[in-house]
């Protein structure tokens, strides 16, 4: 019994003692032992007992400052366009007799947060394509518990703009790690999966570590007094990438307002200059000598700017010009004497025709009088020229080398073509259908204005008798020549009149175009338009530029709208409500009648009913544009125009240009129909457009006692 | 005449009189020239005291420790952080705070930080700010406090990115 009892005395006491030793932190002795100034000291602690994970090797890492380890804390002058940073990875053998002899990291596709938020545009040197880390614990190494290894891969962060914000940086990247087995010479995705080697990590798991960073911007202006410059086309709409030869842009230098200082008067600025750079030199835009990229217009007094130092003076907030968003304002106002309207802190510039390659970049200077003299330089905004090939012509709305141009003309041919150099607008590629194509006629009962010389010019190609491309179903007639557009379309061989030329009309003789035309030469005929405008009654004129945007047409409408300016139509079109009708007086007719020209947003993609452009008395105006921008003939470049134009009715204008980029020859089809129309414009003249009934200012006395004029039948379909 | 001439014996007395100071008001004057000796001496005193105390960072050692602010130069600043720190009264200079709070934050010692922030927060006076020869790219104890708060998120996120390698 007292044995017994000292037994159970004997384990009370071990009991007390195991539970009252304390607990051992750091296992291991790591080795060589990174010390406290080596790694952040909780990471350290945690490699040091990495032998409670069950695993082996035990891995850390983390992101801090260039050559200072521990450091995960910096300061940066405000502006400092990027920061030094060492991304590590290390780790330690946490068991023995785990054969792992090396083991590599991979880290890539880096990107950044600022306070949980995304930097967007922010860039990194060195860890921008995929880096390796590796760790080399050589073999026998793994026996050695608390065995150290580091690797370091150094990088530069650049957020947008550089630093201008206090704050948590994140940078978040992609990684994936290997190890290598000493004993079975396989290679294992860390935490599963095998690899081919050491370095295949295809077939890994992916990690995505985020790494902290915590930057103080010193040195912070209340004011951010660098000057900006935004730069927009010539319907105001911004240019972000590309400025094209031959357009015109206007620059906008402003002062950006990040502070609370915007007391009316309270700051000065000067412009100093904007200056035009690319890989080779760095230059005024407008150096005055006939070189550089631009050619500033002599409008008004705005030369001046680049030379007289005109004074920025912040006035009233207001913001960017065309800015609709309230909180995103800036303080603006440029004048030599007092602040006055925004026109007079722009100053417009056209690209040559000529102009050199690289890039065109404008870097505003500002200085901020009165309080510090320091000339500052603004923020670079930069757009790309291109380059000029010798075999795309100057002016080409494109340039580069042939070879890396789409074809944009459709026709198949890339690498040799010079058309692929230009708008594919110069090349229009339209269907019509249902009714004939006609150029040349003159508005009124004595054909005022009319052209002789009036032509039909598109894009058509094809041998034999499969054409394909730009063509009418029907008829086209022309007082000038017909150039690339064939007639009698989806008619096929059988029977005639065949493609390409049995319905063309043309009044001159064959040139170099692939479609021969001059059938039924010198034909003499001309057409007269009603002056639709003149006719108009009593019925009200809207005077202006207008805009009209996406309308619908109620069954039984009569409408026609007159109007004395340019009209831009936007959004997705003006439209029927319905495509059936139980009766004629159930169809809608919609007559927009122009003295100007008609705009077409690119965004526009059906149009229902009559469009007439008119000019005026002076023969100005008079043209629709089937893709421009505001009230301007301006095309966008890119691929803005790569809607397809749907007409269910008729154009009747001085000069219609067909600006829709839609289709591509390539993908065209002979004798394709309307359904499958690859065209930009494709025009579907149904009967619903002479068979509805008309408003009453469009019934006409002699002599036009009918309507059907734009239906002249062909004569012999 | 001997009349006349025995007063002016008579008046010279009185004379004599008025002119001499009393032992008493002799006293008031030494004790009132004692009591300015002592205010001023106290005065003196006070002054030297607080500039001693605004001054326990020499501008020597200011300028010695600019340059090793960087975080590239830690061990380099590890002496003086630690020669300040061995200052009894170095928390009542804001300069030496300013250093030994740039050594704590670059060695990411969230401890450190903390006991320092404490300290420059009851000593920084905005109008003066900190010695010019630190310039233009000081750190507020504003700045401070973010930045404490941001290593004390770190000690708990850190590990996050932690991983080992397969099972044994």
């Amino acid at each position: 019994m007292s044995r017994l009892k000292l037994f159970i005395g004997l384990v009370f006491v071990s009991l007390l003692w195991i539970i009252a030793s304390p607990q051992s932190t750091e296992a291991l002795n790591l080795n060589p032992d990174p010390g406290t100034g080596g790694m952040p000291s909780n990471l350290r602690t945690s490699l040091r007992n990495c032998d409670t994970s069950g695993n082996s090797p035990g891995f850390e890492q983390w992101v801090s400052k260039a050559n200072a380890p521990i450091t995960l804390a910096m300061n940066v002058e405000f502006g400092t366009p990027s920061i030094s940073l060492d991304y590590h990875f290390s780790g330690a053998i946490c068991y023995s007799n785990n054969d792992v002899t090396n083991t590599n990291a991979q880290i890539s596709n880096p990107r950044a947060f600022l306070d949980n938020f995304p930097l967007p545009g922010s860039t990194f040197t060195e860890i921008n394509t995929p880096k390796i880390l590796p760790l080399s614990w050589g073999t026998g190494s793994y026996q050695q518990v608390g065995a150290y290894r580091h690797s370091k891969q150094n990088f530069r962060f650049s957020p947008p703009g550089g630093f201008t914000k206090s704050g948590t940086y994140k940078i978040q990247v992609d990684q994936k790690a290997i190890n290598s087995f000493f004993s079975s010479g396989i290679f294992g995705c860390i935490p599963v999966g095998t690899a081919s080697g050491l370095n295949d990590f295809n077939s890994c798991p992916n990690a995505t570590p985020t790494f902290s960073i915590e930057v103080t911007v010193t040195n912070q202006p209340k004011f951010d007094h660098r000057a900006q410059i935004a730069v927009r086309a010539q319907d105001g709409s911004p240019v972000d990438s590309t400025v094209v030869r031959g357009q015109t842009y206007t620059l906008f230098p402003y002062i950006k307002n990040q502070g609370p200082e915007t007391a009316a008067g309270s700051f000065e600025f000067n412009l100093l200059g904007v200056q035009h750079k690319n890989t080779a030199r760095t230059e005024p835009v407008f150096p005055g000598d006939g070189t550089g990229i631009g050619s500033l217009l002599p409008v008004g007094n705005q030369a001046s700017i680049l030379g007289k130092k005109k004074d920025y003076i912040s006035s009233n907030p207001a913001c960017e010009p065309n800015n609709t968003t309230p909180s995103n304002c800036w303080v603006w106002g440029v004048t030599n004497l007092e602040p006055t309207a925004q026109a007079d802190s722009s100053f417009k510039f056209k690209v040559k025709e000529d102009a050199t390659d690289g890039q065109a970049c404008f870097l505003p200077f500002a200085r901020r009088r009165g309080v510090n003299t320091e000339v500052w330089t603004g923020t670079e905004k930069c757009f790309t020229i291109g380059t000029v090939d010798s075999n795309c012509p100057a002016g080409s709305q494109y340039s580069g080398p042939l070879a890396e141009q789409p074809d944009r003309d459709g026709d198949g041919n890339v690498g040799n073509d010079r058309d692929d150099c230009n708008d594919p607008a110069e090349k229009s590629y339209l269907s019509v259908y249902g009714n004939d194509v006609i150029a040349g006629g003159g508005f009124g009962s004595v054909c005022e204005n009319v052209n002789d010389e009036a032509t039909i010019e598109s894009y058509a190609s094809g041998s034999g008798t499969t054409w394909k491309g730009a063509s009418s179903q029907l008829a086209a007639f022309a007082l000038g020549s017909i150039e690339n557009f064939y007639t009698g379309n989806m008619r096929g061989l059988t029977t005639s009149p065949q493609p390409p030329l049995d319905l063309t009309f043309g009044n001159t003789a064959n040139g170099n175009s692939k479609v021969a035309m001059n059938a039924g030469g010198f034909s003499g005929h001309t057409n007269c338009i009603p002056d639709y405008f003149a006719n108009r009654g009593n019925n009200p004129v809207l005077t202006g530029d207008q805009t009209i945007a996406t309308k619908s047409i109620a069954d039984g409408t009569k409408e026609v709208l007159y109007y004395q300016g340019d009209v831009h139509i936007t959004g997705t079109g003006i439209s029927f409500n319905n495509t059936n009708w139980n009766n004629i007086a159930s169809i809608p007719s919609f007559y927009l009648i122009v003295q100007g020209n008609i705009f077409i947003n690119p965004s526009v993609t059906r149009l229902d009913g009559v469009y007439i452009a008119q000019p005026d008395e002076d023969g100005n105006g008079g043209e629709i544009v089937t893709c421009a921008v505001g009230h301007r003939n301006f095309t966008p470049p890119g691929n803005a125009c790569d809607k397809q134009l749907e007409i269910n009715g008729a154009f009747i204008a001085k000069q219609v240009r067909f600006k829709r980029s839609h289709g591509t020859l390539t993908a065209a089809l002979p004798n394709e129909g309307p359904g499958v129309s690859n065209a930009g414009e494709v025009f579907k003249f149904s009967p619903e457009t002479y068979l509805s009934p008309l408003n009453s200012s469009l019934e006409r006395s002699l002599p036009f006692t009918k309507y059907d004029y734009i239906t002249s039948l062909p004569p012999i379909l | 005449m001997q009349s006349s001439s025995s007063i002016i014996p008579n008046q010279q007395p009185s004379h004599k009189s008025r002119q001499r100071p009393s032992k008493k008001r002799i006293v008031l004057l030494i004790v009132a020239g004692v009591l300015v000796l002592a205010l001023v001496s106290f005065g003196v005193y006070t002054l030297q005291s607080s500039s001693k105390d605004s001054a326990i960072c020499s501008p020597q050692l200011i300028k010695k420790a600019v340059p090793l602010l960087d975080p590239e130069k830690l061990a380099e600043l590890k002496p003086i952080n630690d020669e300040i720190l061995a200052k009894s009264n170095y928390a009542n200079d804001v300069n030496c705070v300013y250093i030994v709070t740039n050594y704590s934050i670059n060695s990411s010692d969230t401890v450190a930080v903390q006991r320092h922030y404490d300290q420059l927060v009851k000593i920084y006076n905005p109008e003066v700010g900190y010695s010019s020869e630190f310039g233009n790219n000081t750190i507020s104890p504003d700045d401070v406090k973010r930045i404490l708060e941001f290593l004390k998120t770190q000690d708990a996120e850190q590990n996050n990115n932690s991983f080992t390698g397969p099972a044994i």
